[in-house]
């Protein structure tokens, strides 16, 4: 899920890299040399966490994780994200150094509100896990299609088709990155519960 | 797993400092993207291929490259030429394909792959290690390239441990396809995954508070810039010159 290069005006890359970097920077200025330590490592397993391919009939889709990284690093998700997307713009030119900012954007934006949103439930003993869980993956994909269609808009009302289009294409993605969270978190929280405080 | 394919070389581009690289690049990257006009593009586009030709890069594993970055065109070449009014060329119902749509749709795929093959073959051409390094000379923040290394360092543990993973799967001859048991044998894997990242993550950390590490590494090498550099920083500034000019 990123925008390819040479597709946006400027107004909205200028706007996409203000807020990435408002973003990290909040992130940096509390990172302990811990934290430094984690976030980075998450971020690896985050990256490495999108090779996972779940075939949907003749094609398939690979893992985003977004919201589940919102849970695990929360206001560090700028960073952890912004650096994966950042090799990724490097060594697959999946999006690209342009887009870099809005892509970071629309990844972590939802990441953030998941963590704001989902992890004091979690914290709770008496909320059950699996339904936070997913809503906390479906709703950072739901919410990461939705910026992305919507930067697509601001380049002119012909694109609108084409970000409905990309939207609707990312309904699956959403139902199995909420599911995979759900059971994701639900085994953290068996296994080793510290992690998510 | 080896992912920087492109970085082992030995061609012209290979052999240039990487911060000049930077340096280059980002402008040109920066110009590509913003540009409106085909002559423009195809000047672009025409400077990516000469640049990737003299880095030595053309490979089935470029074409795939392409192939990957040209997916999200794909969405555009789907809707624009019906969306862009204009000219109509071709019916289909009672859809029409515009001129303008198609035209627009075919800028913006010479842009994207434009940037993509400079990219590979500006950037693409230094290791990750050696763009971190040069990251920290041209000024950018410390502590976020910092991070950025441990990241880049521990992909390779996480990507080993990964593949350890998958070889168990495919062992105990798991064969995914399109049901809820698949989904929850990827939920539980990922979860292993983030809680053996997790632990690593703490026992690096005590290796490396043990070690007197205080957020930072000193730089103990430096880049020295020579001729070639600086005959190379000069013509990719004409060429970005020529091209924001056309």
């Amino acid at each position: 899920m990123h925008i390819s290069e040479g597709v946006l005006p400027p107004a909205t890359l200028v706007t996409g890299y203000a807020a990435s970097a408002l973003g990290i920077g909040i992130g940096l200025s509390k990172l302990t040399d811990r934290q430094l330590v984690r976030t980075a490592m998450l971020s690896s397993a985050f990256f490495i966490a999108s090779f996972i391919h779940i075939p949907i009939g003749p094609s398939n889709l690979h893992l985003v994780l977004n919201g589940f990284i919102g849970l695990l690093t929360g206001w560090n998700c700028f960073i952890a994200i912004g650096i994966a997307l950042l090799l990724q713009a490097l060594l697959f030119q999946f999006g690209g150094v342009t887009t870099l900012g809005v892509n970071i954007l629309i990844m972590a934006l939802p990441a953030l509100f998941s963590h704001l949103i989902f992890s004091p439930l979690l914290a709770r003993n008496n909320v059950p896990i699996f339904p936070v869980g997913f809503l906390a993956g479906f709703s950072s994909v739901f919410f990461s299609a939705l910026l992305l269609s919507l930067s697509l808009a601001t380049a002119g009302n012909a694109f609108l088709p084409a970000a409905k289009l990309i939207f609707f294409s990312n309904v699956p993605l959403m139902l199995i990155d909420g599911l995979v969270t759900a059971i994701a978190i639900q085994f953290i929280r068996n296994i080793k519960p510290e992690l998510l405080t | 797993m080896n992912l920087e394919s492109f970085s082992q070389g030995d061609s012209l581009l290979h052999h240039i400092d990487p911060r000049m690289k930077i340096v280059a690049y980002l402008p040109l990257a920066g110009l590509t993207a913003l540009i409106d006009s085909f002559s423009q593009a195809f000047s672009g586009l025409a400077a990516a291929i000469i640049l990737a030709g003299i880095a030595k890069i053309f490979s089935r594993l470029l074409l795939q490259r392409l192939i990957v970055v040209n997916v999200f065109m794909m969405f555009l070449w789907l809707t624009l030429p019906f969306s862009v009014s204009g000219e109509p060329i071709l019916h289909a119902g009672s859809l029409s394909m515009s001129r303008e749509g198609i035209a627009l749709s075919a800028l913006l795929t010479i842009k994207t792959n434009a940037i993509a093959l400079f990219t590979v073959s500006l950037p693409g051409t230094s290791t990750v290690i050696s763009l971190s390094h040069a990251m920290l000379h041209l000024g950018f923040p410390r502590k976020l390239v910092t991070i950025f290394y441990f990241f880049y360092r521990y992909i390779g543990v996480v990507g080993r441990e990964f593949s350890s993973m998958q070889r168990m799967l495919r062992s105990r001859a798991f064969q995914p396809s399109t049901n809820r048991y698949t989904v929850s044998v990827y939920g539980y894997f990922t979860g292993i995954l983030f809680i053996r990242s997790l632990e690593r993550a703490e026992r690096i950390y005590h290796a490396l508070v043990m070690r007197n590490f205080t957020g930072e590494f000193p730089l103990l090498t430096h880049f020295r810039t020579n001729g070639n550099d600086i005959a190379f920083l000069c013509v990719m500034t004409a060429v970005t010159l020529t091209i924001a000019l056309l």
